[in-house]
């Protein structure tokens, strides 16, 4: 490490938490610098700039990032950038805890976390010690990847749709029924039936609630 | 995400009454506008299609059925052969109609699970399986021997475990989960099929004599004595299912018995008085489907109702839910910050300065206040109260003249729809405001009436506020470069203002010194209908 003091970077949604530990951080001996999320930011990829011209060798990054979304994104090119991110999140999904590890983080902490154990961290990370058990890493990142092949096998069965075969399952998901898709559609019932076996088909389920369930699970929504 | 925002755009539930409310409307539509209140009536199931509704429709069909079977018997009525053939297309239409009934009523059963319900449509089919056999023998051996049908002991077979099961009906518990419908009818249908045909091998092969006229005169007799006895019970004696039900079943039977008795005095069965048997017989199995048909439209119209009720009400608990999960997740937040910031400043204390440790204090404030938002019901949170804005003043006005500010301000009396403790809160801001900003200089509340609408005015004699700090005065962490704070006070005040279905604007003052805020309220006054004005109307007081 050179002699400047450690650049810490607080990326936080919540003012008072920020201000806490901007306090706290600052009486320890890091140059602290709290990075506001605007309330017009449209992507996290705003948030990417002011984080780096501050050149911080620790980034204190919250996942969930108000107007502008979420903060995962911000861990790969703040890793690729130098920076050692250490997650502090309210988030309790720890596919998500996965995804930042998987990502690069150093570790996450949730928001529970004592000052004490922050402080200690942030000196940690700083001096690019070990802040989490390999094998915890693991299990996490783990975790998070069988989920992310399960959604990968579901995403590619939505993939297969056609375009009406969409429409039809968004209908559905939005509790229409087949009568009132026909009339909605001035086509026959039969043809929306039709439709429908075609979705449950791809889908590999064999109801309509089960099909509305599959595409609810990924939060999905027609491409149209 | 502002969770106060959040909260009260969603504090109106937009699914819950539209729910209950459509719920209700649906089913009762089912009930009919006619419908006397009725003590028997089963809660769910025993809804019913309005009486007149299907007495019309009944004497619809069955005129038609009439006219037709009348028109072809009496166009084909040219000899024996022909009527022959309208006698035994007459009975397969009977048995059809009844089998139909049957299927019905049995649908029926599946979906509610009436075992009265579940032992009629047994006992029909009992009635008229056989028949259908006799009347496909019938069809089959081209009518020649036609005196097979109305043999007594068959009808004795037939008409005697159907009777058993009736009363079975009429006895029932309203619900008896071993009832087997379908294996019954068919064991018990296939049962009688089978001693219809012993019957009929062993009279034609001469074992059994062949019946004496007399004594088919007297079962029918016994057939017509146990329908209308049935019809008495079944308006009289049937607990278990509603009474348009009842009703309409004793009329079946009634009509069921008429046709016997008419049979008992026509046995020639080609005399127009056994066609009138058949085609009054043919009548009550026709209403019989007709109230199968009912019974089934009304449970199926009930289901989907239900359904699309159920669907809307798991969209909306689903909503909740994520409501919920958010405000968890505001929680946790919020709980975080307080708890970081107060051990901030107990380890802490000796290095921070006053100022940056006033402004966290400033924030756990808001933060607890945030807190017992998140945590209060949206009854609470719906609820803006009138309130004497005096009351809310006097406490500040003499907490900022102890601090050494010179406060003017006179009661006015006027009142507010508002949340005390957060416009106390507004004020002491606007109040702190003016004691940093213009240090010295006398400040003036004053409170106007504005018809539907309450101004609350803090101006001070200070430096006022430059045009660039203007824009952005009330956004989070603006603050011009002499000030003090941290520029969230006034953000705050303006999110509080709005939480009251109010705002908080600086007022342009090109003539005098100093700044001035107007904090614009919904005034509590007699005025009806002015609160719907009153949302929209304050930011247009305020730019006066």
């Amino acid at each position: 490490m050179s002699e400047h003091a450690t650049r810490v970077a607080l990326v936080e949604d919540h003012a008072l938490l920020a201000e806490s530990l901007n306090v706290a951080l600052s009486a320890e001996g890091f140059a602290t610098r709290t990075v506001t999320v605007p309330p017009d930011a449209e992507s996290v990829a705003e948030m990417l700039d002011p984080v780096l011209d501050h050149r911080p060798d620790v980034v204190l990054l919250d996942l969930d990032l108000g107007a502008a979304g979420d903060g995962t994104a911000l861990v790969r090119p703040l890793t690729n950038a130098g920076s050692a991110v250490v997650v502090v999140t309210g988030a309790s999904e720890l596919t998500r805890w996965g995804k930042c590890l998987a990502n690069g983080a150093r570790t996450v902490l949730p928001k529970s976390a004592s000052l004490d154990v922050i402080v200690d961290t942030v000196r940690r990370a700083a001096s690019g010690e070990l802040v989490m058990p390999e094998a915890r890493r693991y299990e996490l990142i783990q975790n998070w990847q069988r989920q992310r092949n399960d959604n990968q096998d579901m995403r590619a069965k939505l993939d297969r749709l056609t375009p009406r075969e969409e429409e039809v399952l968004a209908a559905l998901s939005e509790g229409k029924r087949v009568r009132d898709i026909a009339s909605e559609w001035y086509v026959s019932e039969a043809t929306v039936r039709t439709q429908v076996k075609s979705v449950l088909a791809k889908l590999g389920v064999t109801s309509q609630i089960a099909a509305v369930a599959f595409a609810r699970e990924l939060d999905w929504r027609p491409s149209g | 995400m502002n969770p106060r925002q959040s909260l009260s755009a969603h504090g109106r539930r937009p699914y819950s009454g539209c729910v209950s409310g459509w719920g209700q409307h649906s089913v009762s539509a089912y009930r009919g506008p006619d419908r006397r209140g009725d003590d028997r009536t089963p809660p769910a199931i025993g809804l019913e299609h309005p009486r007149a509704r299907f007495w019309g429709r009944a004497a619809l069909v069955m005129s038609a059925v009439a006219v037709l079977a009348l028109g072809a018997s009496v166009l084909s009525a040219r000899g024996l052969g022909d009527m022959a053939q309208v006698y035994v297309s007459l009975h397969l239409c009977l048995c059809l109609v009844t089998l139909a009934a049957c299927a019905g009523l049995y649908l029926r059963w599946r979906l509610t699970g009436e075992a009265t319900i579940g032992l009629l449509a047994v006992a029909f089919a009992i009635l008229a399986l056989p028949q259908l056999v006799l009347s496909l023998t019938d069809v089959a051996s081209g009518a020649s021997d036609l005196a097979r049908s109305t043999d007594p002991l068959i009808q004795l077979a037939v008409v005697l475990p159907a009777a058993w099961v009736l009363w079975r009906c009429v006895r029932t518990p309203p619900v008896d989960s071993s009832l087997r419908p379908l294996r019954l009818g068919v064991i018990g249908g296939v049962g009688a099929a089978v001693a219809v045909a012993a019957v009929t091998l062993a009279t034609q092969q001469g074992w059994l004599p062949p019946t004496a006229q007399y004594l088919a005169g007297a079962v029918d007799l016994v057939v017509a004595g146990l329908a209308f006895w049935f019809a008495h019970l079944f308006r009289t004696r049937a607990q278990s299912v509603a009474r348009p039900l009842t009703t309409r079943m004793s009329m079946v039977f009634v009509g069921l018995g008429l046709g016997a008795l008419l049979s008992v005095l026509a046995r020639e069965w080609w005399s127009p008085v056994w066609l009138l048997s058949e085609l009054v017989s043919l009548s009550a199995m026709v209403l019989l489907g007709l109230l199968a048909t009912s019974l089934l439209q009304t449970v199926l119209d009930f289901h989907s109702v239900r359904m699309l009720t159920l669907s809307l009400r798991a969209s909306s608990a689903e909503e909740t839910v994520r409501r919920e999960q958010e405000r968890m997740h505001e929680l946790r937040a919020t709980v975080a910050g307080i708890r970081s910031a107060s051990g901030t400043l107990n380890r802490y204390e000796h290095q921070i300065d006053a100022d940056r440790k006033q402004n966290i204090e400033l924030m756990m404030t808001e933060e607890l206040a945030r807190l017992e938002r998140l945590l209060s019901t949206e009854a609470d949170l719906a609820t803006l109260g009138p309130v004497m804005l005096d009351d809310v003043i006097r406490p500040l006005v003499v907490r900022h003249r102890e601090q050494g500010m010179t406060v003017h301000w006179r009661p006015t009396g006027a009142c507010a729809l508002i949340r005390a403790d957060e416009v106390a809160e507004i004020v002491n801001i606007l109040l702190t405001n003016a004691h940093r900003h213009a240090p010295g200089s006398p400040t003036t509340v004053t409170v106007d009436d504005l018809g539907h609408n309450v101004r609350l005015t803090v101006a001070d004699s200070g430096p006022g506020v430059s045009n660039e700090v203007a824009e952005r005065l009330f956004d989070r962490g603006s603050r011009s470069s002499l000030s003090p704070g941290h520029g969230l006070g006034l953000h705050i005040a303006q999110r509080l203002a709005a939480n009251q279905a109010g705002t908080l604007a600086l007022v342009d003052t090109p003539t005098e010194r100093g700044a001035r805020f107007a904090l614009t309220l919904r005034a509590a006054g007699p005025v009806d209908g002015a609160a719907e004005s009153a949302w929209t109307a304050p930011g247009h007081d305020a730019d006066e």
